[in-house]
């Protein structure tokens, strides 16, 4: 199963330049990711937000490029934004199947 | 045969499942719902399978191995994921997020034919006003300028002066069904219920603009309300608009009533726009200012991917050139049930009404047909025409089922342009607008009818 999700995940990457292929960040890459995802996001809205959904890589790496760039988020610095984006795509990655 | 559907043990669903072509998240949802099989109770959830009767095999593939996954099995993985928020004056909702609000009903709770504004649903881009917290409508203005001859500056008083009309009226969000689109896309996981029909009062837009008088010059409008933006500061969390033809069709009102009431704070207290059959976010809640333009309003949420969709179908998942994205504007048509409530139960053999809401924004509805057998074949309804051609029609028949098992009730409208639903949510959009599928709902039945 995961074997196959990986794949899905390494062709979607193939296919979409703009989805680049990243490592497994380290747990203490994602310790770091969680604590600037909880300061900065919370500034605007609750993290009930982004913990409501579930994207893959390219696609929280559009929502946190869309927050900093369109919804004035300047404050979150780049490495801030990649650590954000590790910890969402490891922790709200797609859902085994959406409901239909 | 017999034999066969007594070993229709999990691994033997999933194998069927992969062999008829199931994508792996298929498989994954599979996996999702044989750990939390709630529904069906311990171990029944073959049971319900075997019910099918001879066949079963072949419905499952069949169903499978279009991509459709019984609903009831992902609705239970969703809800054991879902947390309980509650919203004061909305008993009931299902809370999506907190802030901004975002939240909505299940079809069940939106039967009504005038829906109550304690059941409709919250669509927030900013804060809610202190205006409307504390329900003073003190101060308030609404002004009128750009291309106009004579900008006004209006209050509620001047508002309520005006001739008046009330007329159920549809405002439906844009991402209303977003959550059925595959793979997700952004926003607000809606299901079915970001919509309602409630009465609404207040004047008709076109009377407004025409005691400001239009200028030849003058061709959309951009609206601003006074909900202050999350982040605290000053900028406008949403100003969308709307081509004057539209502004000027005679069921598009500015709104200072709900049913008969002052709107609820949540919905636009005191005064709202109401742009029925449009994208929700037309009819701007807590409206202060209507901007006449010379050209497309260019306001927050007006471009870029926010209710705009690729002029061309594009692959799922992919994001074509903002160049390429265009305006959402009218809802194609659409449906809903909202009896019985999903997951509902029944006797074999016993009959019961189903029955529901159609509607299609610009166009009108020509009739709605509903399946018991996974769209193998369809019945009609009795269609109940609407009081006015911008609120829900109701339609309703009666169902039965023969001998137990797990069900699904689908039903699918038609516009009077032969346009019908989808089975699926498409085409897939970047931001998961317009989302008008076929309305899937399911039903156990599960005690066989006494033999007559």
């Amino acid at each position: 199963m995961r074997r196959l999700r990986d794949l899905g995940a390494v062709l979607t990457a193939f296919a979409l330049p703009w989805a680049a292929a990243a490592p497994e960040a380290s747990p203490e890459r994602l310790a770091k990711g969680k604590e600037a995802f909880e300061t900065n996001c919370r500034v605007c809205h609750e993290l009930d937000v982004p913990k409501s959904r579930r994207y893959d890589r390219a696609g929280w790496e559009w929502v946190v490029d869309d927050m900093v760039n369109n919804y004035g988020a300047t404050f979150i610095t780049e490495e801030q934004q990649k650590l954000i984006v590790d910890y969402l795509a490891a922790t709200q990655g797609p859902k085994p199947g959406a409901s239909p | 045969m017999n034999k066969d559907r007594k070993r229709l043990s999990w691994d033997r669903l999933r194998g069927i499942t992969e062999d008829s072509g199931a994508t792996p998240a298929d498989l994954d949802r599979l996996d999702v719902v044989r750990s939390r099989r709630k529904f069906f109770g311990q171990a029944s959830a073959l049971a319900a399978i075997a019910a099918l009767g001879p066949g079963a095999d072949t419905i499952v593939r069949g169903v499978f191995g279009r991509g459709l996954i019984p609903v009831a099995w992902a609705q239970e993985a969703e809800r054991a994921e879902a947390g309980g928020q509650n919203i004061e004056g909305k008993p009931g909702i299902t809370v999506h997020t907190t802030k901004p609000i975002n939240a909505e009903f299940p079809p069940h709770m939106l039967d009504d034919d005038v829906t109550p504004a304690e059941r409709h649903f919250v669509r927030n881009n900013g804060q809610v006003p202190q205006r409307a917290q504390n329900q003073d409508p003190q101060g308030w203005t609404l002004t009128i300028d750009g291309e106009v001859q004579r900008p006004l500056k209006l209050s509620l008083d001047d508002l309520q002066r005006m001739p008046a009309v009330s007329m159920p009226l549809l405002i439906e969000c844009a991402g209303n069904g977003r959550s059925f689109f595959q793979p997700a896309a952004r926003g607000t996981p809606w299901r079915y219920g970001a919509i309602g029909c409630s009465e609404w009062t207040g004047v008709r837009l076109r009377d407004v603009l025409r005691q400001a008088g239009l200028k030849d010059s003058a061709v959309h409008t951009g609206h601003y309300g006074e909900d202050p933006p999350l982040s605290g500061g000053d900028e406008v969390p949403i100003s969308r608009g709307i081509p004057i033809d539209k502004a000027m069709e005679e069921h598009t009102i500015v709104a200072y009533r709900m049913n008969g009431k002052p709107i609820a704070p949540l919905n636009g207290y005191p005064v709202r726009l109401v742009v029925p059959g449009w994208v929700g976010s037309t009819s701007q809640k807590w409206l202060t200012r209507i901007w006449v333009r010379n050209q497309i309003h260019d306001g927050p949420k007006m471009g870029g991917y926010s209710y705009r969709v690729p002029a061309y179908p594009v692959v799922p998942g992919t994001r074509p050139p903002e160049s390429d994205m265009v305006i959402v504007t009218s809802w194609p048509v659409k449906s809903m049930i909202t009896s019985p409530q999903e997951n509902s139960r029944f006797n074999a053999r016993q009959s019961f009404t189903v029955r529901g809401h159609a509607w299609a924004g610009d166009n009108r509805v020509d009739r709605v047909l509903v399946s018991t057998d996974y769209g193998m074949t369809w019945r009609e309804t009795r269609l109940r025409k609407p009081p006015n051609k911008y609120a829900w029609y109701g339609w309703e028949t009666k169902v039965s089922f023969p001998q137990k098992g797990y069900y699904e009730i689908w039903a699918r409208a038609f516009d009077n342009r032969g346009n019908a639903q989808p089975f699926a949510a498409a085409p897939w959009n970047p931001r998961g607008y317009m989302a008008n599928l076929v309305h899937r709902l399911p039903v156990l039945v599960d005690i066989d009818a006494p033999a007559a």
